[in-house]
């Protein structure tokens, strides 16, 4: 049967026409507006949300402009890789499109993330998993901000002090680079140098009876932590025991700033973890992408003592606007 | 193949026509109600903008003005005029801070050495902080007439035992404090919750396009909703610039992307509020609205194309109907049936096309049956010529008069009946001079005169002036012919043949006349209609003969009449066309029409 040229027009005029029709039918349906949020899976180390408030809120900030979801995470621990493990198995059961990570063990978790990697984004924020992948660790240098806190500790104490420096969680690369820099800045500026840090059969006794049994046995000038639950410890350790020393510490918390204001801590060193949340969201999102060289130079970190706290760049980073 | 073509280009000059200026309707249509949707998007956006900034201005001032109401209260209401060693401001202070601790943070008046006189709610000073340093404190010390706001900032006087701390805008004025009636001065101090504003403008970018920030007078930020994300240099704002405008509308272009910019200025405290609207937010939401229209369009052109070549194709078929219909009759297919069929023009065409197919079937057959009967009729003149009865006699009378050696006669007689048959003949034509046929009468009333013995008186008044006119053969002969066997062959030498050829307005008459015994009318009309009549004399050629032939060679109103009177006599009267006669016309003489 010969097919006329004008029945052949037709039939691909309805066909184009169906499909155009189909098309604006699920284009109305199923169009962009309604597209769901990627669910990014936020998972952190300790078991207080409010250490990690500043940093969400970033995220949140960037989630929001990205048509992103953020869910943060805690531990009920602050070093059990095995838990992380778990925790962000179970994010990815739950349907996260991408995760950030604040590594409670470089050492152990590196494996697994590295091979997490190639399954589903991830980034690390806040501590990383060692130095073999530039790019995937958003943070202040933690190398500097731990030289700044010993050059503060040089500009305010006299050379034949004492240091104790109290290092817990030695096994995240954060801590273990702030130790770096900080014993750098100090070692032949000071006194003696002493590592405080936890015995083997040590791994549950609280931070805080650790640091008082240390204080009570020897005789310091400084004690120095490294994060914010080390600092909040040697804080808690020295106002029990009344101890007369001088404290120094990284990490921003409500506390550990109150204390600075107090003139209980001599100096602070913080980064701005608002701007890791929210460079990490964009990281994962591929908003933007930076190597982690850049990302220590986006991310500020300062070192403030009670007389510059309430400048007015320490105030907007030390006091984020509470909703 | 060129048939095809031309077929498919009427076909396609409608459907490409049709569908171009439905396309340029339709696009055109499309991009004005696009643009104007666009427009008024853009407008509506900008208007809803600037009823969200007027309405977060206004309720910025009304929690502003009800601070400085309180500052006010505490202040005339309170502190002057009172002495203060004696009356104390806690109570007042404490009843006031309450009901206004929603938005209040604290209030405290200082001495101007920076004591803090009175507190609510009560706390505990920070020790080791100089009041007198702090910039509310000194602005009010500046401007002791002015109340003044500071910008956002982390309140840094009293001691919070639980970690707590406080974002204040604090309002400060200078006030005079008397204790046993000396006078000092100090600052009251209302410190608002930096919350309170952040609330109020937080609901006003819940709605509506773009965002609102609020600045002071120096460009500084008090509130944007990316506070946090600007004081890390995660973002830009293009605050400094904005500074500088005045209240009103502005399109600015920031980081490469174009933005509206609306400017209103909140009150006393000169702070600003400046809506930003990115232009990309209008587009983003028409983009549907364009997807939407270029697929309606695009859906509608297809229709259309497939309308157009449907109705085309209805409006041309049978257009190539009644084409391959025609073709057959250009073949000469004269039955064929013409299509008729199609819109109305087309039946239309179809039914006259075939009406003029039929008349041309009519007219070749009347053609045909015309020369078969000019044919016939010259063939029967002809034959009548060879009449064997004339011949024979004629013959006779010249071997009776060679006999009688009347050899004259004889000569003449031969010789008349020679010219008569060179007439006759013609050469084969049909048409001849007036003249020509004149003679051929002679000749022939020359040998029936000898026959005859004078029985008869021939009488030939013929105007020159007619005879170089045409006429056809052989058709003034038979009239004598007649007028002889008819009318006077038995008068006795009474007999009396007139032949008359004369002109007439446009027409020629040739008339023949006798005194015979004329013909009874009821046969006059017989002779010119009915052929089937047996002749008893003559030649054979009826009238009829003449005068079909007349007819079918000039057509018109020419031919024979007959006029005859019983015992008187007969005229037979020929009308022929004032033709002039030339040897250059054809053998056949024009129709009527093609003169």
């Amino acid at each position: 049967m010969k097919i006329r040229s004008s029945t052949i027009f037709r039939i691909i005029t309805s066909i184009v026409v169906v499909i155009l029709l189909l098309s604006l039918y699920y284009y109305g349906t199923h169009g962009k507006d309604q597209a769901e949020p990627k669910a990014i899976s936020l998972i952190v180390y300790g078991n207080e949300t409010e250490r990690w408030e500043n940093l969400r809120r970033g995220a949140d900030q960037a989630a929001e402009a990205a048509g992103a979801e953020v869910n943060l995470v805690t531990m009920s621990d602050e070093t059990d890789a095995g838990e992380q493990k778990k925790l962000i198995q179970r994010e990815i059961n739950n349907g996260a499109d991408a995760l950030m990570i604040a590594a409670c063990n470089s050492t152990e978790m590196k494996q697994y993330i590295e091979e997490l990697s190639g399954k589903i984004p991830v980034i690390l924020v806040e501590s990383g998993i060692g130095y073999t992948d530039d790019r995937l660790c958003i943070s202040a240098d933690h190398y500097q901000m731990g030289y700044q806190l010993g050059e503060t500790i040089i500009e305010h104490e006299v050379p034949e002090v004492k240091v104790a420096i109290f290092i817990d969680h030695e096994l995240r690369d954060s801590v273990a680079e702030r130790y770096q820099g900080l014993y750098d800045a100090l070692q032949g500026r000071v006194d003696s140098i002493t590592i405080w840090n936890r015995k083997d059969n040590e791994a549950d006794i609280r931070a805080m009876l650790l640091l008082q049994r240390q204080l009570t046995e020897e005789a310091v000038d400084v004690v120095v932590g490294l994060d914010t639950a080390s600092t909040e410890a040697v804080i808690d350790a020295a106002e029990n025991l009344n101890k007369d020393v001088k404290l120094y510490g990284i990490g921003n918390s409500d506390q550990t700033v109150y204390y600075l204001d107090s003139g209980v801590v001599e100096a602070l060193g913080y980064q701005n973890e608002f701007s890791i949340g929210y460079l990490g969201v964009c990281e994962v999102m591929g908003i933007s992408h930076h190597t982690r060289e850049e990302y220590n130079n986006m991310v500020e970190y300062r070192v403030v003592t009670k007389k510059s706290l309430y400048e007015t760049d320490n105030q907007k980073m030390l006091f984020p606007f509470v909703k | 193949m060129r048939n095809k073509f031309q077929k498919r280009s009427i076909q396609l000059i409608i459907t490409i026509s049709f569908t171009t200026i439905a396309i340029i309707a339709m696009v055109f249509m499309g991009i004005v109600l696009y643009a104007q949707f666009a427009q008024n998007t853009r407008e509506n956006a900008i208007e809803s903008n600037k009823q969200l900034l007027d309405q977060a201005a206004w309720n910025l001032n009304t929690y502003l003005r009800n601070m400085m109401t309180v500052s006010d209260t505490m202040y005339y209401s309170v502190i002057k005029n009172r002495d203060l060693t004696y009356e104390p401001l806690d109570k007042e202070m404490t009843l006031l801070y309450e009901a206004n601790k929603d938005n209040l943070i604290s209030i405290a008046c200082v001495t101007e050495d920076g004591a803090v006189m009175a507190a609510a709610p009560v706390a505990t000073r920070k020790k080791g902080i100089d009041i007198k340093t702090q910039d509310w404190f000194i602005q009010a010390n500046e401007k002791i007439e002015n109340l003044h706001f500071s910008t956002p900032h982390v309140q840094n006087l009293f001691d919070s035992s639980n970690y707590r701390y406080f974002w204040v805008v604090s309002l400060s004025r200078s006030v005079e404090l008397t204790n046993i009636g000396r006078i000092r001065r100090g600052v009251l101090l209302v410190d608002m919750n930096f919350s309170g504003i952040e609330q109020l403008l937080s609901k006003a970018n819940e709605k509506g396009y773009g965002y609102i920030y609020l600045m002071d007078r120096n460009g500084e930020i008090i509130y944007h909703p990316q506070q946090q994300a600007i004081y890390s240099n995660l973002i830009q704002e293009n605050n400094q610039t904005a500074a500088a405008y005045e209240d009103g509308n502005y399109t600015e272009t920031f980081e490469g992307k174009e933005r509206v910019v609306i400017v209103k200025t909140v009150g006393y405290t000169g702070w600003k509020l400046v809506s930003v609207t990115p232009v990309q937010e209008f587009t983003v939401n028409l983009n549907q609205i364009r997807f939407f229209t270029v697929m309606i369009a695009t859906i509608s052109i297809m229709l259309i194309l497939f309308g157009n070549a449907f109705i085309s194709s209805k409006v041309t078929d049978p257009l190539r109907k009644l084409e391959k219909s025609i073709k057959y009759l250009e073949e000469g297919n004269l039955d064929t049936d013409i299509y008729i069929g199609g819109t109305h023009e087309i039946r239309h065409l179809g039914k006259t096309i075939t009406s003029m197919v039929r008349q041309m079937r009519k007219l070749m057959d009347d053609m045909v049956a015309e020369q078969q009967e000019k044919r016939k009729s010259a063939l029967d003149a002809l034959q009548s010529q060879i009449n064997p009865h004339f011949l024979y006699n004629t013959l006779d009378s010249v071997v009776w008069m060679i006999e009688s050696e009347r050899y004259q006669e004889a000569i003449s007689m031969v010789t008349a009946l020679a010219k008569l048959f060179r007439i006759s003949l013609s050469k084969g034509k049909n048409i001849i001079s007036i003249r020509d046929e004149i003679s051929h009468a002679k000749y022939y009333l020359d040998i029936q005169k000898v026959r005859y013995k004078n029985k008869f008186n021939v009488r030939i008044e013929v105007d020159p002036a007619i005879e170089d006119y045409c006429t056809i053969k052989l058709i003034v002969q038979p009239l004598l012919e007649n007028a002889i066997y008819y009318g006077v062959e038995h008068m006795d030498g009474d007999g009396e043949i007139i032949l008359r050829g004369y002109e007439k307005e446009d027409y020629i008459y040739i008339e023949v006349t006798d005194n015979g015994m004329g013909i009874p009318k009821e046969n006059i009309e017989y002779l010119l209609t009915d052929d089937t009549r047996v002749r008893k004399h003559g030649s054979g050629i009826g009238l009829r003969n003449i005068d079909q032939r007349i007819k079918l060679y000039f057509k018109g109103d020419y031919g024979l009449t007959i006029e005859s009177e019983l015992d008187e006599g007969t005229t037979v009267r020929i009308c022929l066309p004032k033709l002039p006669y030339s040897e250059a016309y054809p053998k056949e003489v024009p129709h009527e029409d093609q003169k």
